[in-house]
């Protein structure tokens, strides 16, 4: 679903690329999370795929074809939700339908209506984005993210401004939609593990710049709930994860 | 309506107290011609009503429209023209801000030269009084846009026209407002001027008149109504922000 090949960035004015020479590979319906320390160019790896970046040197493919020329391929969803405050919630959620063109209202207003239902926020959508909670503003801009219709979901830290009880409620509504849909999932975090609940592979950046990213398969099945964190070999995992990134830190 | 009486009372209170040393100054004094009681002002009012009313307050009020349409319209044109050119920003900005160093007063003689004792010498006051305000406040609500709204409307595809429609204008929208809050006033205060410097109606000119007759209740009657006008104008547009800009302060 997704290709690096011998990716490689670097900020104008920066000594050093950001990414240096990154290759990998993400299967279509993977739950892929991206671990690293913070500052290590994760979320540059994201703003590549999207094109808010221009890579210096490497190929970038989305379903086998390179992302130059490619639309809405891609669904990235920020650390901020970045809902609009002068847009209802349905309203917000409905922008990537409005951008795209080439429906009618009443499509529109469907689709909106079913993404409501099923982030749970339906009886929600003629509100006000400051009337909900972090949770639930988190679950709309996750709605706004799948309108966007992309079979590549980026999701960047979404749930790091959470309170920690939302964090971990917000984690098995976004594995339980995502065994509904059965989207590419890649989602970046620093937390080891988050990373381990959601994922079934976690790639870790091995330092900055990111050059090699060590692919780690999260010995769990699904459906996952809390207690699954406690299973030894996912404690083995976190252990190795840990001491990995410890290593890399400065 | 109620919270709102009770936070203006401090404010009532002082200024009643304020016109009631004025009344005992003005009495202790003795000479209307010098310094009239609010007293005296107001009874001026009402006695010159007619000519005010039916006559100056509309020729003012007149100048004071087409400035303020003409200022609108350029200040946001010029705001506009920055955001999306740099180089635009980088010619205009500082002759714009340069531009308020120009005492405005001392040049209005040199435009009744020019423009006659028509409307367009104080049409032109006007506008040079108020264009900055708007162009400059209308800028830094543009510049106060998120970049990260801006790129993830990128992501769903946006063009710059979409980004200007869906984002940049009802970002601007409070910006908008508290620049024409600023710009009424002074759009009074530059028509106003315009007058006093040459012209056949208008509150401006009918003061200047009063003071040549040395009645100076009669010089501070249109400046009262000027106020007053002023205020009003001020209120409509605060009433019609918070019916417009609902989103402000949440």
């Amino acid at each position: 679903m997704l290709d690096f090949q011998n990716v490689s960035f670097q900020y104008p004015g920066d000594g050093a690329p950001t990414v240096d020479g990154l290759s990998f590979h993400v299967d279509r319906g993977e739950f892929v999370c991206l671990v690293g320390p913070s500052g290590c160019g994760k979320s540059t790896v994201f703003r590549l795929i999207c094109q808010l970046l221009r890579p210096s040197g490497g190929r970038i493919l989305v379903g086998g074809r390179s992302i130059d020329g490619q639309k809405n391929y891609c669904g990235y969803m920020p650390q901020s939700d970045l809902l609009f405050p002068w847009r209802t919630v349905e309203e917000n959620i409905r922008l990537p339908l409005e951008i795209r063109g080439g429906r009618s209202r009443q499509e529109m207003d469907a689709l909106t209506a079913q993404a409501l239902r099923t982030v749970g926020l339906d009886g929600w959508g003629k509100r006000s984005p400051s009337e909900l909670s972090g949770g639930m503003r988190q679950r709309a801009a996750f709605a706004r993210t799948t309108l966007t219709g992309s079979e590549l979901l980026l999701l960047d830290e979404p749930f790091s401004a959470l309170d920690y009880l939302t964090r971990l409620a917000m984690r098995e509504w976004l594995l339980d939609q995502w065994q509904r849909e059965r989207k590419t999932v890649l989602f970046i975090t620093h937390d080891v593990e988050e990373a381990i609940f959601l994922s079934g592979r976690v790639l870790a950046a091995e330092g900055s710049p990111i050059g090699r990213l060590a692919s780690f398969p999260v010995p769990l099945g699904y459906p996952r709930t809390v207690e699954s964190l406690g299973r030894p070999e996912a404690l083995a995992l976190k252990r190795q994860l840990i001491a990995m990134l410890r290593r890399r830190e400065p | 309506m109620k919270p709102n009486t009770k936070a203006n009372l401090p404010a009532a209170i002082l200024l009643f107290a304020l016109l009631m040393l004025w009344q005992a100054g003005a009495m202790g004094i003795g000479a209307a011609y010098i310094l009239p009681s609010p007293v005296q002002v107001l009874r001026r009012l009402w006695e010159l009503r007619g000519p005010l009313f039916t006559a100056h307050l509309p020729a003012t009020m007149e100048v004071v429209f087409i400035g303020l349409a003409i200022s609108v319209a350029l200040g946001v044109g010029l705001a506009v023209l920055m955001d999306a050119s740099p180089v635009a920003e980088k010619a205009l900005y500082p002759l714009i801000v340069a531009s308020q160093t120009i005492p405005t007063t001392a040049l209005a003689p040199l435009f009744v030269l020019w423009f006659g004792y028509g409307i367009w010498s104080k049409v032109l006051v006007t506008v040079l009084m108020t264009f900055f305000p708007v162009a400059i406040t209308v800028f830094d609500g543009f510049r106060s846009v998120r970049t990260e709204m801006e790129e993830l409307l990128v992501t769903f595809g946006a063009g710059r026209r979409e980004i200007f429609c869906k984002l940049k204008l009802p970002a601007v929208l409070p910006y908008f407002f508290s620049a024409m809050k600023m710009a009424i006033p002074l759009s009074v205060i530059g028509a106003a001027i315009g007058e006093w410097l040459g012209a056949q109606s208008g509150l401006g000119y009918f003061s200047r008149r009063m003071m040549t007759q040395l009645d100076g209740a009669g010089v501070f009657a249109p400046i009262l109504l000027l106020s007053a006008a002023a205020m009003l104008l001020v209120a409509v547009t605060a009433a019609v922000e918070r019916r417009v800009v609902t989103w402000r302060n949440k």
